[in-house]
């Protein structure tokens, strides 16, 4: 691991939640342009501070504290999601608490096998 | 809502069953290390004459690792006798953290190859520490080493404190892999040196592949870069030698002289001067109590001049069994590192008046130092004869010079300089990989503030 390591992973992971959770979004009918903007920008709120936050615990204080952050963020970022969603996504087909939820675990479950293959 | 709370759980599951986590096993602890037997029926320990069992919670101190069909095992001392017990049914005890000051010496080295990794403490069984830091190929790092501890450095790298492993001889590591670091030398000096044959320079030093080869017998010089030192008996050198890079090998140490100034050698008796096979013999010889001019030396043979004639000789006679020469005092344990090392005299305060002789058990001069007066030792030969250990010494006084016999005198420390301190590097420090997380956060916050804004900014005018 590098000094360059951590914005590389900032820059990846969200390439990659958003392209995950892009297509999943695409499989709920989520397909306007508006709404797939609010999905990235959603992300762009979220998902920096739920990869350099643990990232800090796990060098600061040790592995079990990133593990507790990282678990804490992903429970906030859905509820913070599924408000951005409610608030500003056209779609109302689905309820948009469960579609964060849907899209947050899909991109962490990927993501996490992602990594392991790169790994 | 109850979906929600079924899918969360769902969720903690897969996220405890995916992470692979080991619990923080203590700060770094120097060698030796301390474990506790964690078998609950005991542990076996073994040696050559019999097997005994330690109980359970047993502390044992681990002096030394080894691996054997694959299992790592730690030497003990138990109701003191050495035995050998099984890591794997111990456990670490937290010790006392690695600190640079409590270590012997300091070392640069250069990591060659992928797999430096940090470790909690002076053995893989700590574990890596939290983030798997690995060293990057081409990082050169400063490392804190004791003396007595040949596996394990303790370095600083980029904000982290870590241990890693730098094994000195690969052939007998406790691990399986071989060493990922080399030795630094010195990337920018040319350093100046004679061939006693031809010398390969080879792509790797574990292939065959030759780039070019450095003839016989020349004198010549290169930018010795880097050392790997895998047994006691081998050297490989990465140099730069006429544009072109890669490894020579100096086994038994025999190939390279390397360059010195002011130094002398004394010979005790008559001595052949030999080509650079040692086989050869050339016509001349030198004469016995005569000073030659040491141009190139290793350990093992010296090239010399004297009256004009070069050529090589060993220190030591092999089949006399005896010393051909005296060497004056900075020739005496000669290393690649200490190459500009030009003092070759040891200064001292008689404290007895004392006779000065032409030669060893030769005939005495007319003069006489007295006590108090400061002399400058070059040659120091140790003599026994007739039930007595003689110490005979080539002195040089004022303008007197010769050898004196069983002096008594006050040897005199050389004065240390102050070692200069580095020079400051005018480009900005490197920061540490604490600062950079701090920044990304911080980044991460702003990046975060900006998006809550351009969300809110685009919804409104979407909705005008």
């Amino acid at each position: 691991m590098t000094i360059s390591y951590l914005p590389k992973m900032m820059l990846f992971c969200f390439l990659i939640t958003i392209t995950i959770e892009i297509s999943i979004s695409r499989f709920c009918k989520i397909k306007t342009p508006k709404d797939i903007i609010n999905i990235i920008l959603a992300n762009a709120i979220t998902n920096p501070l739920v990869v350099t936050i643990p990232f800090y615990f796990n060098i600061y204080y040790g592995v079990w504290y990133r593990h507790i952050s990282l678990f804490l963020l992903e429970i906030i970022t859905v509820f913070v999601e599924g408000k951005l969603y409610k608030k500003y996504l056209n779609n109302k087909q689905k309820n948009p608490y469960y579609l964060s939820f849907l899209l947050n675990i899909s991109s962490f479950l990927i993501g996490t096998i992602l990594h392991r293959i790169i790994k | 809502m109850r979906k929600i709370l079924f899918l969360i759980t769902i969720m903690v599951g897969t996220v405890l069953s995916i992470q692979i986590v080991k619990a923080d096993m203590g700060a770094p602890s120097i060698s030796p290390y301390e474990v506790r037997v964690t078998k609950t029926e005991g542990t076996t320990l073994t040696n050559e004459e019999k097997n005994t069992k330690a109980p359970y919670d047993t502390i044992l101190k681990v002096n030394y690792e080894y691996l054997e069909n694959g299992i790592m095992f730690g030497e003990v001392e138990w109701n003191k006798e050495i035995y050998m017990v099984k890591l794997s049914d111990t456990e670490v005890i937290k010790q006392e953290e690695g600190n640079p000051q409590n270590f012997d010496r300091e070392e640069m080295k250069y990591v060659y190859k992928e797999g430096a990794y940090l470790y909690k403490g002076p053995s893989k069984i700590y574990g890596k520490v939290d983030g798997e830091i690995m060293i990057p190929v081409g990082a050169k790092i400063k490392v804190s080493i004791r003396n007595e501890d040949e596996i394990w450095a303790y370095v600083t790298y980029e904000g982290v404190s870590g241990w890693i492993y730098y094994y000195k001889y690969d052939d007998h590591s406790p691990y399986q892999e071989k060493t990922s670091l080399l030795s630094v030398i010195d990337e920018e000096k040319e350093i100046p040196f004679i061939t006693s044959k031809e010398i390969k320079i080879t792509k790797n030093f574990q292939t065959e592949e030759i780039i070019t080869t450095i003839p016989n017998n020349l004198k010549t010089s290169a930018k010795f870069k880097y050392y790997y030192n895998p047994n006691p008996h081998t050297k490989y050198y990465y140099i730069s030698w006429n544009g072109v890079e890669g490894w020579i090998q100096n086994e038994n140490y025999q190939a390279l002289g390397y360059e010195i100034k002011n130094a002398t050698l004394y010979s005790i008796k008559e001595i052949d001067i030999y080509q650079s096979d040692f086989q050869t013999k050339t016509n001349h010889t030198i004469p016995a109590n005569t000073e030659v001019d040491i141009l190139y030396m290793n350990n093992i043979w010296y090239y010399i001049s004297y009256k004009g004639i070069e050529g090589y000789v060993k220190e030591y006679n092999e089949e006399t069994e005896s010393k051909n020469f005296l060497p004056s005092t900075n020739t005496d344990q000669f290393y690649l590192e200490n190459i500009n090392h030009n003092n070759n005299y040891t200064e001292a305060i008689l404290k007895n008046d004392i006779q000065i002789y032409k030669e060893i058990n030769g005939v005495k001069t007319d003069n006489i130092l007295t006590s108090g007066e400061k002399i400058k030792i070059k040659y120091a030969y140790y003599h026994y004869q007739n039930g007595f250990n003689n110490v005979w010494e080539y002195i040089i006084a004022d303008n007197l010079s010769g050898w004196i016999k069983n002096a008594e005198k006050e040897i005199l420390e050389p004065e240390t300089k102050k070692e200069t301190e580095e020079k400051q590097e005018n480009i900005t420090p490197k920061k540490s990989l604490k600062e950079i997380t701090i920044y990304c956060v911080i980044s991460a916050l702003i990046l975060s503030l900006v998006s809550f804004v351009t969300i809110r900014l685009i919804n409104k005018i979407k909705t005008k």
